[in-house]
C-alpha cells in the first residue's frame, strides 16, 4: 500500500510514551511512600489508645479523644452545633454560610473554604477531631489520616439529630440537652404569648430567589412544627404537595409567579439573599413587588410582609434561634402595637 | 497519495520538520515539569523546598507531616488532572478529526452528559451506594450514551455530521434530565453532586489515579497508532475508500479510543469542559494538522492546562478552593482567542 510513503515522524510517538514512562516512576516511588507514611500514622494512634472513645457514624466507627481540644468543622451546619455548644472549632468555613457568623464569633477561627475543605489547611492547624456532613465523604480517606473525622448525615428537617450527633462527638451531650430544653422553653413562651391566635394565623414563607415555597420537610418548618404553627397551614399545603407530588423534594417546590397568591397568608416572611450583597437583594425585592398578584395578596394589604435573612432556609440550632427570634418579633410584638 | 496531497488537500505542516514538533513538545513538557514542580512545593501546608525533595526520593523528613502532605496530598491531585487533561485533549483531537467539525469535543458524543446523568442518578437517588462505585457508575453512563449515539448516528458517509447533531440533542435531553434529578434531589446530595459537576480533583487519592492511568496508559498509545487512519479518514469517505481504508471499521474503533478516554476522564474528575475542545486547536496552531504530530502535542497541551487549572484554583483564592473545570476555561480561552487572533492577522 500506498501509505508508507505518508511522512511519518515515528520520533514523535516516543516522546509522549517516555513522559509516561517518567511518570510511571515517579509514581512508583511515590506509592512506597504512602505505604510507609501511613504505618508511622497509625502507629503514633495506638500508642494513645486508652484516652479513646468509640463513635458510631454514617462512614463508620471513629475512635475520638475523650475531650477533644482543636475541632475542625467542615460545613455550616456542624460549624452552628459546635458553637451552640459552647466549643470554639480552630477551623470552619466562614464564607457563603447561609448563617453568617459574627466577628465575635469568627474571632479565633481559621478559615477551611467553603464547599471543598482546604486539606492543607486543615492539616495545618493540626486538629484532633474532624466533623462534617455526609456531603463530604468522598475526602473521608483523607480526612481520617489527618485525624479521627465523624461525619453525620444531615437534612433540613434533621437538624436536631444532626446537633445531637455532634454533641456526642464532642462528648457535650448534658450542654445540648440543656440547650434543647431552652429550644422548648421558648417555644413555650411563644405559644403562651401568641395564645388563641396562634391557631389562626397561617404564615407561609417564600425565597425571593427562584420564587421558592418552602413546606413542611424545611428547615424551619420543622421549627413551626415544634411550634404546631403550621397545623393550620399544612392542610394547605398537604393539597400542594399531592397537586406536585412528582416536583417536590418534600422541603421545596417553585412558585410561578402567576400563582403569587397561593404564597398569601396572614404573615408572609420573605427570604432575602444577601449573599450577592445588599442591593442585589433590594432589586430581587423590587421585582417581585412589581409582579401584578403582589399587590392583591393580603398579607401585603395589611402591611404583614416581613423581610427575614437566609437563615430561614438552613441549617442548625443558631438558625433556629434566630428563626425564633424573628417569630416572636413579628407575630407577638407588632400586635401589642395594635 | 503524493499528488492527492500535494493538489487539493494540502496539509500545511507538510513543511514543519521533525526538529520544530520535537521542540514544541519539549517546551511543552518542561512549561509541564514546572507546574509539577510548582504544585508539589506550594500550598496551604508549609512545607520546606528540603522536605519536598526529601518526600519524593523517600527520605526521612524533617517535618513528619510532609511526606503526607507532598506524596498523598499534592501529587495525586497533580496526576490526576494531567492524566485527565491527557485523555480529553487526545479524545477531542480524534473526534474534530473524525467528524471533521471543528467545534467537535468530548462533549459531543455524549460523554460528558452520559456521565453526569449516571453520577447524578446514582448520588440522589442511591445516596447509600458508596463513592467508590461513582466512577464506575459514570464510565458506564458515557458509554451507554455515546453508543446510543453512534447506533442512531450510523455509519454512513454523512454519519460525522449525523453523529454531531445527534450527540447535541442527546446532550441536551440528558442535560434537562440531570437538572430535574437536581432540583428534586435532598440538599446533601445535590451539594456531592454539584461538586462532582464543577469538574473537580480536589480530594482525589492514589486510588483514583490507578483507576485512571491504565485507560491513559492503553488508550492514548492505541490513538496514537491509529493517528495515521484519522488523517486518511479526513480526505473524505470517498478518498479514503480509495485509499484501502475500511472506513466504518476504523472510524469505530477510533471512536471506541475516543470515548474510552474521555469517559475514563469524566468519571475521575467529572465534566471538565472546554479542555477537549481547546488543546487540540492550540496543538493545531501550534504544529498542524497531522494527527501523528497533533495528537501527542495536543495530549501534553490538554494534561498541563488541567494541572495548571487545578494549581492555580488551589493557591489563588486559598483556603478557598475553586474547582479546575471552573478554570480551565478562564485560563485557557484567552490563549485560545490570542491564537485565533494572531492567526487572522497573518
Amino acid at each position: 500500500m500506498s501509505k508508507s510513503r505518508v511522512p511519518i515522524l515515528w520520533k514523535h510517538k516516543i516522546q509522549p510514551l517516555l513522559t509516561i514512562g517518567l511518570f510511571m516512576v515517579l509514581l512508583l516511588c511515590a506509592c512506597s511512600q504512602t505505604a510507609t507514611h501511613h504505618q508511622k500514622f497509625t502507629s503514633s494512634q495506638e500508642s494513645t489508645l486508652a484516652n479513646f472513645r468509640i463513635v458510631k457514624h454514617q462512614m463508620g466507627e471513629t475512635k475520638l479523644p475523650i475531650s477533644p481540644k482543636r475541632v475542625v468543622v467542615l460545613d455550616g451546619a456542624s460549624t452552628e452545633a459546635v458553637l451552640a455548644l459552647g466549643v470554639k472549632p480552630v477551623g470552619a468555613p466562614l464564607k457563603f454560610l447561609s448563617y453568617p457568623l459574627s466577628q465575635k464569633q469568627q474571632a479565633g477561627i481559621e478559615d477551611i473554604g467553603a464547599r471543598t475543605p482546604n486539606l492543607e489547611k486543615i492539616l495545618a492547624l493540626k486538629p484532633d477531631l474532624i466533623l462534617g456532613l455526609s456531603d463530604n465523604q468522598e475526602m473521608y480517606g483523607l480526612l481520617s489520616h489527618i485525624a479521627p473525622t465523624v461525619l453525620i448525615n444531615y437534612s433540613y428537617s434533621t437538624w436536631k439529630e444532626m446537633f445531637w450527633s455532634v454533641a456526642q462527638a464532642l462528648g457535650e451531650t448534658t450542654v445540648a440537652k440543656q440547650w434543647m430544653s431552652q429550644y422548648y422553653k421558648r417555644i413555650s413562651e411563644f405559644k403562651a404569648s401568641m395564645s388563641n391566635r396562634l391557631a389562626l394565623t397561617h404564615i407561609s414563607v417564600l425565597r425571593i430567589a427562584g420564587y421558592t415555597m418552602f413546606i413542611k420537610g424545611s428547615f424551619f418548618g420543622n421549627i413551626l412544627n415544634d411550634i404546631g404553627l403550621l397545623n393550620s397551614l399544612s392542610q394547605n399545603l398537604d393539597a400542594l404537595t399531592s397537586r406536585r407530588s412528582i416536583f417536590t423534594n418534600g422541603y421545596v417546590y417553585v412558585l410561578s409567579p402567576e400563582l403569587l397568591n397561593e404564597a398569601d397568608g396572614d404573615a408572609l416572611f420573605l427570604i432575602s439573599d444577601t449573599s450577592f450583597g445588599l442591593a442585589s437583594a433590594q432589586k430581587a425585592r423590587e421585582q417581585l413587588q412589581v409582579q401584578p398578584l403582589w399587590s392583591k395578596l393580603k398579607a401585603v394589604q395589611q402591611g404583614k410582609v416581613y423581610i427575614v435573612g437566609s437563615y430561614w432556609v438552613c441549617c442548625g440550632p443558631l438558625a433556629a434561634n434566630r428563626v425564633l427570634d424573628d417569630l416572636s418579633k413579628y407575630l407577638v410584638e407588632t400586635s401589642y402595637l395594635k | 497519495m503524493i499528488t492527492i496531497q500535494n493538489s487539493k488537500f494540502k496539509i500545511q505542516n507538510l513543511i514543519l520538520g521533525k526538529e520544530s514538533v520535537t521542540r514544541v513538545l519539549l517546551v511543552v513538557l518542561l512549561i509541564t515539569l514546572a507546574v509539577l514542580g510548582m504544585s508539589l512545593s506550594l500550598g496551604d501546608y508549609p512545607v520546606l523546598p528540603v522536605d519536598i525533595v526529601k518526600a519524593v526520593l523517600s527520605l526521612p523528613t524533617l517535618d513528619p507531616e510532609s511526606p503526607f502532605v507532598v506524596i498523598t496530598l499534592r501529587l495525586p491531585r497533580v496526576l490526576i488532572s494531567w492524566l485527565v487533561g491527557v485523555g480529553l485533549a487526545v479524545s477531542g483531537a480524534i473526534l474534530q478529526g473524525l467528524t471533521r467539525n471543528p467545534l467537535a469535543d468530548p462533549g459531543i458524543v455524549g460523554v460528558n452528559a452520559g456521565a453526569a446523568f449516571a453520577a447524578v442518578t446514582l448520588i440522589v437517588l442511591f445516596p447509600t451506594v458508596p463513592t467508590m462505585y461513582l466512577p464506575f457508575a459514570a464510565f458506564g453512563g458515557a458509554f451507554a450514551m455515546a453508543c446510543l449515539i453512534y447506533l442512531l448516528g450510523g455509519t454512513g458517509e454523512k454519519s460525522p455530521l449525523r453523529l454531531v447533531l445527534v450527540g447535541v440533542a442527546l446532550a441536551a435531553i440528558m442535560g434537562a434530565f440531570t437538572t430535574l434529578m437536581l432540583t428534586f434531589g435532598q440538599i446533601n446530595d445535590v451539594s456531592r453532586a454539584l461538586v462532582w459537576l464543577a469538574g473537580s480533583v480536589a480530594g482525589k487519592s492514589w486510588e483514583q489515579v490507578w483507576q485512571l492511568l491504565p485507560w491513559i496508559v492503553i488508550f492514548v498509545p492505541l490513538a496514537l497508532l491509529l493517528a495515521r487512519e484519522l488523517d486518511t479518514l479526513q480526505l473524505g469517505d470517498a478518498i479514503a475508500k480509495g485509499l484501502g481504508s475500511r472506513v466504518t471499521w476504523q472510524r469505530s474503533k477510533l471512536l471506541l479510543v475516543s470515548v474510552a478516554l474521555a469517559g475514563s476522564s469524566v468519571a475521575i474528575a467529572g465534566t471538565i469542559g472546554f479542555v477537549g475542545l481547546m488543546a487540540p486547536h492550540v496543538a493545531r496552531r501550534l504544529v498542524g494538522s497531522i494527527h501523528q504530530n497533533l495528537l501527542p502535542v495536543a495530549a501534553l497541551i490538554g494534561g498541563l492546562l488541567v494541572a495548571a487549572a487545578d494549581f492555580l484554583g488551589r493557591t489563588m483564592f486559598s483556603p478557598t478552593e475553586l474547582p479546575c473545570g471552573l478554570l480551565t476555561a478562564a485560563l485557557g480561552a484567552p490563549y485560545f482567542i490570542y491564537l485565533m487572533y494572531q492567526k487572522r492577522r497573518r
